[in-house]
């Protein structure tokens, strides 16, 4: 398999403009197959966008998406055979039970033999914790039993490719962690592409990231890629006295990436960026005491998180 | 608290029969049956049947009884047969009207709902096609309509006419006639279709379909004849002519085939523009 075929999701130059307005910029993406993908981004980023091109409910101004090697455009219903969907508001008939939901939605896949898909249907209700509620009106169900039922409907068809657009926004913390123990289950058998604003989450299950902002790609790449690219590992160091020459002496380390310099109250404060961190845990304080003139008040490493990195990376960050 | 199971799956695809192949009515049955179980697994059929046979049907009841009773007001003409071909005026004409109303006010959310709702795209998001969603609204509305305001008030006619009062109404020219009476339907059913799919608000749909109907009432006699050929609005009268063995005036046949026609390209733009729907 050469390497765009072993892409779920391969685009180019996608791009989409609403009266005028450009919601999303000419955009490569790539989401390789069984990966755990997520899609971050600020509110407008144009996150949701991206995932309409990509299922057909929404047409490119320009560009291309392939999903599963065909084009969103002309093979859609093609497409949504093989994509388990939950958009961000998800909206279903009112009046239908959790089980006639699921059943309206299993036979747009399947034609039977009904207990198969009675069975398919149970076994979906137990996997999201719908089992006791089954048979009730949706119109009663909470904004969680909602978010459940989504993702029930989204996997009914047992996906290739699962796409969410912020999954766990309307559950409580329990909810939250029950979704990402789902999407873990399910990574053996299918890629997860999800949109979220929480980026703890994604640094939990993801093992790769996109990040969206201004309806442009800031970055994407594996978690760990994004997060040692971008001043990942870093140390900071507090020395008491002149400072200057244990500067000169760690910045000529060839896995020092840059140093920071910050002075207060007479202690000089170094952020030192790393790329290699078995040499820095082995050298850096040596180095720095290594001037019987400095004393080192703080040591230590500060670990960055997605967060972090996300907001160096789009503009929200830099206000 | 409900929690998430830890159950893996156990079913798979092995066990159920997938449908293949995106054809332009992938999804059409599904969404076929769900619409007609929105009504018929609800009261609102009944309901529905109520409101066309009430009044229609017992309107003509009460007309004919007058009648037979001998209860008519002296001015009133005293041929029976006279009367009871009134009863096909007042269902064809009367009911032509209603189910005009009927059609829009019953039809007028079925697509800007679903659009308003998200229901419109979740469906979309499953492998339906977009004609099959738009065309099967309007199969179910038709079937619905068809038995409950044409079918069963038809029926009901029927029987009063020759059980009740021996009058022989020969099956063909009324089965004719509700062919009419039907097209009539499906115009102003296919037109709010077609005005869900452009518009975003009800209240264009319904006020669009509202001001042609009561126009047929009004503008007719402002306008030039040859209007009528090109409208939907004499096809109650055609109906009842045909039922009772009338001719029909070639404006008349012009008009039932520029209402097939106009129907046809309703629906063509209801797919068109449904097609082209960003959700």
């Amino acid at each position: 398999m050469n390497q765009s075929n072993s892409y779920v999701i391969n685009t180019h130059g996608l791009s989409k403009t609403y009266k005028g307005v450009q919601a999303l910029k000419p955009l490569d993406l790539q989401v390789r197959q069984n990966s755990i993908c997520g899609f971050l981004g600020p509110n407008g980023a144009g996150k949701s966008t991206t995932i309409k091109l990509l299922l057909g409910l929404s047409r490119p101004t320009g560009g291309s998406a392939q999903v599963f090697g065909m084009d969103s455009r002309h093979d859609s219903v093609a497409i949504r055979q093989r994509v388990g969907y939950l958009a961000q508001d998800p909206r279903y008939y009112d009046p239908m039970t959790a089980r006639q939901t699921l059943r309206f939605t299993a036979r747009f896949f399947y034609t039977g033999p009904q207990q198969a898909i009675e069975d398919r249907i149970a076994e979906t209700l137990d996997l999201v914790g719908l089992a006791d509620k089954a048979d009730r009106p949706i119109k009663g169900f909470s904004g969680g039993e909602r978010q459940r039922l989504g993702i029930a409907q989204a996997q009914i068809n047992y996906p290739d490719l699962l796409i969410l657009d912020e999954p766990a926004a309307a559950l409580d913390p329990m909810g939250r962690r029950d979704v990402l123990e789902v999407m873990e289950r399910l990574r053996k058998h299918t890629t997860i592409f999800y949109s979220t604003h929480i980026l703890d989450d994604v640094q939990r299950v993801s093992d790769s990231v996109v990040i969206l902002d201004h309806g442009q790609l800031v970055t994407q790449g594996p978690v760990t890629e994004i997060m040692s690219g971008s001043n990942g590992t870093v140390y900071t160091l507090a020395l008491k006295g002149d400072g200057q020459a244990a500067r000169e002496r760690i910045a000529q380390q060839p896995w020092v990436k840059s140093i920071t310099e910050g002075r207060h109250n007479g202690e000089t404060t170094l952020q030192v960026s790393i790329t290699d961190a078995q040499a820095a845990e082995a050298q850096l304080l040596r180095l720095a005491l290594a001037d019987e003139r400095v004393t080192v008040t703080e040591f230590g490493r500060q670990k960055l998180n997605l967060e972090d990195v996300f907001l160096q990376l789009v503009s929200g960050g830099n206000s | 608290m409900t929690t998430m199971t830890n159950t893996t799956t156990t079913a798979s695809t092995a066990d159920l029969n997938q449908i293949t192949g995106g054809g332009i009515l992938r999804g059409f049955g599904n969404l076929l049956g769900n619409e007609l179980q929105q009504w018929f697994g609800t009261r609102r059929w009944i309901i529905h049947l109520l409101i066309w046979v009430m009044p229609i049907n017992v309107l003509i009841a009460v007309a004919v009884s007058e009648i037979m009773s001998g209860n008519l007001p002296a001015e009133a003409p005293p041929d029976l047969t006279a009367q009871l071909i009134e009863a096909f005026q007042i269902f064809f004409l009367l009911g032509g009207l209603a189910t005009g109303i009927g059609i829009i006010t019953a039809a007028q959310g079925a697509i800007i709902r679903e659009k308003q709702l998200g229901t419109a795209a979740w469906v979309m998001s499953k492998p339906a096609s977009r004609p099959a969603f738009v065309l099967a609204k309007f199969v179910a509305y038709t079937i619905v309509f068809l038995l409950l305001a044409v079918a069963i008030p038809a029926l009901v006619l029927y029987i009063q006419m020759t059980l009740i009062w021996h009058y022989p109404q020969a099956v063909l020219p009324f089965a004719l006639g509700l062919a009419i009476y039907t097209l009539h339907f499906l115009f102003y059913l296919a037109l709010t279709l077609m005005l869900g799919t452009l518009f975003a608000a009800r209240g264009a749909v319904t006020g669009i379909g509202l001001a042609l109907v009561v126009g047929g009432l009004i503008l007719p006699n402002f306008l030039p004849e040859w209007v009528m050929s090109i409208m939907p609005w004499g096809l109650p009268r055609a109906a009842f002519a045909l039922t009772t063995g009338q001719p029909l005036p070639p404006q008349m046949v012009t008009a039932l085939i520029v209402t097939a026609i106009w129907t046809v390209i309703f629906m063509f733009v209801a797919l068109w523009r449904f097609g082209r729907e960003e959700f």
